[in-house]
């Protein structure tokens, strides 16, 4: 489980710190688009609405809450060389925040047995991993703060 | 649209054997070329320099760290000025580069055209990284996620929704994987001893088999294949569908990909592919055919992936593939559609950048009737299906030979 943040080996892929500086309002904030002309929501942000392709989008930052859709609990050691190698089990969930959009995200400082769909997290702030220039990306992941059923989610 | 198009046919092939394992003492440059000219033997009469046109096609540029490699490749084998089409879209992307190559001859301009598409992944410094970048990249690989987490994610869910407690039925699709790739000399299981049923009973025993590889085809309009070949293969129908490669956007969320085909719920889209029922519908429309023509099938077996193509290409109803496995109906005795005759993904190996073009290989060896021990009877209509990402972006291909009435 990623509590912690480790150490990666550094190659030019590392994430450019341009990049990541620009979406940072997203992964510190769960911030979005909404669109003024259809009022659908989304996460990631978009430049074009989805589902009426208007361009006419304003900023809108998602609730910090959300009920877990689909788990995976990873037992391999993969994504080494983004610092996540000995972080395992690395564990995926899809979470449908409280104003409907969906999200990948983790889900970290929660015992593995509550990890189960239906369950309600929040989000918490983590350290991810370096930059290219060394300094450290930080991210959105969640923790369980309601236990669930082991069902279908919705 | 289709009336003014020529009909093509695919009249050479050659791949590079055991896709599944590295190859340290080759280049990416030696994998390919030694699968284009074995295609170009297989023709008969082709000269290198016959060919006018060439697509190629690579996982990502992480693959060989080299962008733009059209002209590497003209130069490499020695076809140059002839145009070389790139395309980067990841484990499909062979097949989509026969969508590209079907295209350059259907419309007439091009006579004679190389369709290539490989895969050197150990030339990546960690070679997992070239599978993480098949992502939206910004919110999943920057978080550590990798596309196969996708596919984990909608196995688990496909496999809980349709109610199936354990991994019975991935054993069953990786024990028909692991008979069908001894049965194949070019598999990388080919000459290894069979596992047992029960060892395979495990979430791991559904992982594609990672490995290098090339591999090609030759396509032709339909009327000079008799000059080439006695056993021309024609490409019928040909789809690619695109939809997001952010794992959730495509839970039962609206905007995203095609709309809701006929039969299927909301929160089935979590485990299911809308944009590979799109594809085939596309295909099969094409090809006026439908799933009781399909004599043999190859498609893309990753956890779950083999049940998720069954039920998309409309084989078996939603929620059935893995059944189908079960049943044994996968096999060439199974009184149904044998499935991946090759072994598959799991057996035969996992070239990426070259695995939509080794199912297509595949079904050209069945409908030539070439295959052997594993020859399907009567085969005379073969559907390939490819995944590129974790369902971002689906190809199906039919293919028919002489022998097939419409």
């Amino acid at each position: 489980m990623s509590t912690e943040f480790q150490e990666q080996i550094y190659r030019h892929t590392t994430a450019s710190c341009t990049r990541s500086w620009r979406e940072r309002r997203g992964r510190y904030l769960l911030e979005g688009t909404r669109c003024k002309e259809c009022g659908a929501v989304h996460f990631p942000r978009r430049t074009v609405c989805s589902t009426c392709n208007s361009r006419n989008l304003e900023h809108c930052q998602h609730p910090a809450t959300g009920t877990i859709v689909m788990v995976n609990i990873c037992w391999q050691a993969t994504g080494v060389h983004f610092g996540y190698g000995e972080n395992i089990p690395r564990i995926s969930t899809v979470i449908r925040l409280d104003d409907g959009v969906t999200i990948l995200a983790e889900v970290t400082d929660t015992e593995l047995d509550k990890i189960v769909a239906g369950a309600r997290v929040e989000m918490v702030l983590k350290k991810l991993h370096r930059e290219s220039n060394s300094t450290w990306m930080y991210g959105y992941k969640f923790v369980v703060i309601e236990g669930g059923e082991s069902g279908d989610g919705e | 649209m289709t009336e003014k198009l020529k009909r093509v046919a695919i009249v050479g092939i050659g791949s590079t054997t055991k896709p599944g394992n590295i190859h340290p003492f080759l280049s990416w440059k030696e994998l390919v070329a030694d699968a284009a000219y074995e295609a170009i033997q297989d023709v008969r009469g082709l000269k290198p320099r016959d060919i006018d046109g060439a697509v190629i096609a690579y996982h990502g540029e992480g693959v060989n760290e080299q962008g733009g490699i059209g002209g590497s490749v003209a130069d490499l084998l020695g076809i140059a000025p002839a145009p070389v089409f790139p395309h980067s879209m990841n484990c499909s992307g062979s097949a989509v580069a026969l969508n590209t190559g079907w295209e350059m001859v259907a419309s007439g301009k091009y006579k004679r055209v190389l369709v290539m598409g490989f895969e050197k992944e150990g030339d990546n410094i960690n070679y997992t990284e070239n599978i993480n970048i098949s992502f939206d990249t910004e919110y999943d690989y920057m978080f550590g996620f990798r596309h196969r987490d996708g596919f984990e994610l909608m196995s688990n869910y496909y496999m809980k929704h349709y109610g199936y407690p354990d991994y019975k039925s991935y054993a069953a699709m990786s024990y028909a994987a692991h008979i069908y790739g001894r049965m194949n000399t070019k598999a990388s299981v080919y000459g290894k001893p069979m596992p047992t049923f029960e060892s395979l009973e495990t979430p791991n025993s559904c992982f594609s088999m990672m490995g290098e590889g090339a591999a090609a085809a030759i396509l032709v309009p339909e009327e000079d294949a008799c000059l080439y070949t006695d056993t021309p293969v024609y490409i019928t129908g040909i789809s690619l569908a695109c939809t997001s490669h952010y794992i959730a956007h495509r839970v039962g969320e609206e905007p995203m990909g095609p709309a809701f085909p006929n039969g299927l719920k909301r929160e089935e889209t979590y485990g299911q592919s809308v944009a590979l029922i799109e594809a085939a519908r596309n295909a099969y429309d094409m090809a006026g055919i439908t799933t009781d023509d399909i004599d043999v099938a190859q498609v893309y077996d990753l956890t779950a992936g083999s049940f998720w193509f069954l039920d998309g290409l409309g084989i078996t109803e939603y929620g059935k593939g893995a059944q189908y496995f079960i049943d044994g109906k996968a096999m060439l005795d199974g009184g149904a559609i044998p499935i991946n005759t090759d072994g598959g993904n799991i057996a035969r190996g996992h070239a990426s950048g070259a695995d939509g073009l080794n199912q297509v290989i595949e079904n050209v060896v069945q409908l030539r009737g070439a295959a052997g021990i594993r020859q399907v009877k009567d085969a005379k209509c073969a559907v390939a299906a490819c995944v590129g990402s974790a369902f971002a972006h689906m190809t199906v291909v039919v293919m028919t030979n002489d022998n097939f009435n419409r």
